[in-house]
């Protein structure tokens, strides 16, 4: 079967093998409690060191910390410079820049903040490298999700090469007409439209023969499909799952009331 | 009743196929802001055009579909900007259900009606999941007007409606053409056929 572009980094092990839907779960509850858990810097500490440990026992600890720096550093940059600077509690000052005071509790909650998002895209990335789309989006079907949400979440992912490549072609039909792309501002405004429309128009206009397509092959048939790929969820996992959700919805609930009391 | 019958009665197969290609040209027309480098996003066509022409409900879900799409393939921060994206499928569908898609001023109308409602949805979740910056270039708004000596939640306003006023009034223009160019047939299969 094709497999579509995505994060997924060759490998196996326990952790490759567990169901798609139980490491999606386990990022729910990690973005849960990360927000709304009781608990504020040692809390991300200790999830942190859990995903941690999580991250070496798949084998992905690599990966995963490079590309959560690849993709956190520039907000981690811009918030120490403007928190160090702007932050309303700020009262130790450390240095200043003509009129601007840096100051230290800002410094600390420019990494409080950075920290609160590197846990749950570090948690959200194991889940991505070690999961296939196509084991992903089969276990979406089986779970029992209505099959119209399914065909939106798949079939988008299977469609972007194709609509990637048509951009290409209209880019290079329109200037074979004389469009012109690289001229001042408001030539590449002009050249917009002519660019847009055709992709857009195209693709909304075939939009009746996928939906032709859809119904003929009984895609609003009722009733239970047979599956080529069959995806095995064990009981055991399936008690991992509502565990991992409910545990993290009852801390979020204590988070949630000791914040209301102590505010 | 089951799901299935649920979401049949929701969307029709039509409506259904239309999102996803939707969700499609959200997720490639950054690729063409990017030939022309023009400083937009273009990332929200689809969902205005879902929007007006299957409803708000329908236009919401091409929204958030897309970020989280977005955070599924390549950047996971993206999914925490999905309520966003889904304001503004909803925005745009409420707009058109009111004839604010008819003319191409109203049209203009309707960009500015969906940067002001997505501000609502953007600022809460940038303040306080991203302590007010994103990490992009759009922050060094926030940062000059903090230097003024404005307040952050008055900064992040600010900045996030200023970046998004041209993309949406450009989205709501293009969406706009494109509505009038669809084939009459083809445009009278949705709901909003008659809003338009």
């Amino acid at each position: 079967m094709f497999e579509p572009h995505s994060l997924y980094i060759t490998g196996k092990g326990t952790f490759y093998s567990l169901h798609p839907l139980t490491k999606l779960s386990g990022v729910l509850a990690v973005a849960l409690l990360v927000f709304l858990g009781p608990g504020e810097t040692e809390k991300i500490i200790l999830i942190g060191l859990l995903i941690f440990l999580t991250a070496v026992w798949a084998g992905l600890l690599l990966p995963s910390i490079k590309t959560t720096i690849k993709l956190l550093l520039p907000l981690l940059i811009v918030l120490v410079v403007v928190q160090g600077f702007f932050y309303p509690q700020n009262t130790t000052i450390l240095f200043s820049l003509g009129k601007y005071e840096y100051a230290w509790e800002g410094f600390l909650y420019a990494l409080f903040v950075t920290a609160r998002i590197g846990v749950i895209l570090l948690a959200s990335l194991l889940f991505l490298f070690s999961t296939k789309l196509s084991d992903f989006s089969r276990a979406l079907t089986i779970s029992g999700l209505s099959s119209g949400l399914v065909y939106l979440i798949v079939s988008p992912i299977y469609m972007l090469p194709d609509f990637a490549d048509r951009i290409h072609r209209i880019r290079e039909s329109q200037q074979s007409r004389g469009l012109d792309i690289e001229g001042n501002f408001l030539v590449r405004i002009k050249a917009l439209f002519p660019l847009v429309a055709p992709l857009i128009l195209g693709a909304l206009v075939e939009t009746e023969s996928r939906a032709l397509i859809l119904e003929t092959r009984a895609f609003n048939a009722i009733g239970k499909r047979s599956s080529l790929v069959e995806i095995y969820l064990s009981r055991r996992e399936r008690v991992l799952q509502i565990l991992l959700l409910t545990v993290a919805l009852i801390l979020s609930v204590i988070g949630i009331i000791e914040r209301a009391l102590f505010l | 009743m089951s799901t299935v019958n649920q979401s049949k009665k929701f969307f029709s197969t039509m409506t259904l196929t239309l999102m996803a290609v939707a969700i499609v040209i959200n997720m490639v027309l950054g690729q063409i802001a990017s030939i022309l480098k023009l400083p937009i996003f273009l990332d929200s066509i689809g969902t205005v055009l879902v929007g007006i022409l299957a409803g708000p409900w329908a236009g919401g879900l091409t929204g958030l579909i897309t970020n989280l799409l977005w955070g599924l393939i390549s950047d996971p921060v993206s999914a925490a900007f999905a309520p966003v994206a889904a304001m503004i499928g909803i925005a745009a569908g409420l707009c058109a259900k009111f004839g604010l898609f008819k003319t191409w001023w109203k049209a203009i109308i309707s960009g500015v009606i969906i940067s002001v409602a997505l501000a609502i949805i953007a600022v809460p979740i940038r303040l306080y999941m991203f302590g007010g910056l994103t990490g992009s270039g759009s922050d060094f708004i926030t940062a000059y007007f903090l230097a003024l000596g404005r307040d952050l939640f008055g900064a992040v306003i600010i900045q996030v409606i200023t970046s998004n006023l041209v993309d949406k009034v450009v989205t709501a223009l293009i969406s706009w053409g494109i509505i009038k160019a669809l084939p009459n047939r083809f445009v009278s299969r949705f709901p909003g056929a008659d809003k338009v």
